[in-house]
């Protein structure tokens, strides 16, 4: 029999093919160490909104007043992987900082508009829809790389591992994260719009990170017209110095 | 009509890049909302997005992002 975890993974797979080919170029980029801190910006961005969302999540979860059997268990599930996942951007800040981009800059830059967009349909799916759309999102962004391949990429690019924290802790951290979120989908008596939900917003998730891998790549495209590049990170700090933002 | 038929009507199951017998399984086993929101996000994405051979190895050891 199909478990529900392994229902949602192979829908999943069916739509992540363009998804993991465009990673595959980031992470096999001629120019690796030089694209790499526009990579870890466009990251910055969907982590910092990790705990933030997590914890919206329960709270629309504490305000279902139906009796749904799911809201209790999903509201301490939120609330203890936004525990979890606090702080996990400021590794991101470092790594940038060490590549020569500074907090500050990391910080005016505004964020991919594919990066709000990612983020922003998971606030319209838990506010406007049910807040288990969210399982969705994790089965799909949660899945860190392995500490393997992240030497390996060490060794191919020259990126030093001491800027390469962010993906290590994760690999250390979590290399049970994907069998423990499928054990934990796996115990919810889901129901079929519950599962219809889970996998739309999979497979939402799926084609909007598409866009945000895009936009990697043709950002660091830019920076060889100094025109279109005035904010893009590379590996010597800044493309072009970008003129400070003040609101 | 299956969701094969339907996924392969909407262009979503090229001739070229046939399903294995356990994937037809798993997309038969879809509800009609998820094969429509997997009909919707293809048209979004265009031809590319269902070319799905590359590097499988490589996906796994990848990750996606991570959080």
């Amino acid at each position: 029999m199909t478990t529900q975890s392994q229902r949602l993974r192979e829908t999943i797979s069916l739509v992540s093919g363009h998804l993991s080919s465009l990673i595959r170029q980031v992470w096999f980029h001629p120019r690796l160490s030089e694209l790499y801190p526009e990579f870890l910006f466009a990251i910055y961005g969907i982590t910092a909104s990790s705990a933030p969302a997590m914890r919206a999540a329960a709270e629309r979860c504490s305000a279902i007043t139906t009796g749904e059997p799911l809201a209790a268990w999903l509201h301490d599930y939120y609330l203890e992987h936004a525990t979890e996942e606090t702080g996990h951007e400021k590794w991101l800040l470092d790594d940038l900082a060490a590549m020569g981009v500074q907090r500050e800059r990391v910080l005016q830059r505004l964020p991919y508009a594919s990066v709000a967009a990612l983020v922003g349909a998971q606030y319209y799916c838990m506010f406007h829809v049910h807040p288990i759309a969210y399982l969705g999102y994790i089965a799909v962004v949660e899945e860190p790389a392995s500490i393997e391949f992240l030497e390996q990429v060490s060794r191919r690019s020259g990126i030093p591992l001491s800027t390469m924290s962010c993906h290590l802790m994760h690999a250390k951290l979590d290399p049970d994260h994907v069998a423990d979120f499928n054990a934990a989908l796996d115990s919810l008596p889901l129901q079929q719009h519950h599962q219809d939900l889970i996998t739309v917003s999979a497979i939402t998730t799926s084609s909007l990170l598409v866009n945000v891998f895009s936009d990697i790549l043709e950002h660091f495209e830019r920076i060889e017209n100094p025109a279109g590049a005035e904010t893009i990170f590379t590996s010597s700090g800044v493309a072009i110095a970008s003129p400070s933002r003040e609101f | 009509m299956t969701n094969v038929d339907r996924l392969q009507q909407a262009g979503l199951i090229q001739v070229h890049h046939p399903l294995t017998d356990a994937e037809a399984q798993s997309v038969n086993q879809l509800s009609s909302t998820e094969i429509d929101a997997l009909i919707s996000v293809r048209v979004k994405l265009g031809d590319a997005f269902f070319q799905r051979k590359v590097q499988d190895g490589d996906a796994h050891r990848m990750g996606t992002v991570l959080l």
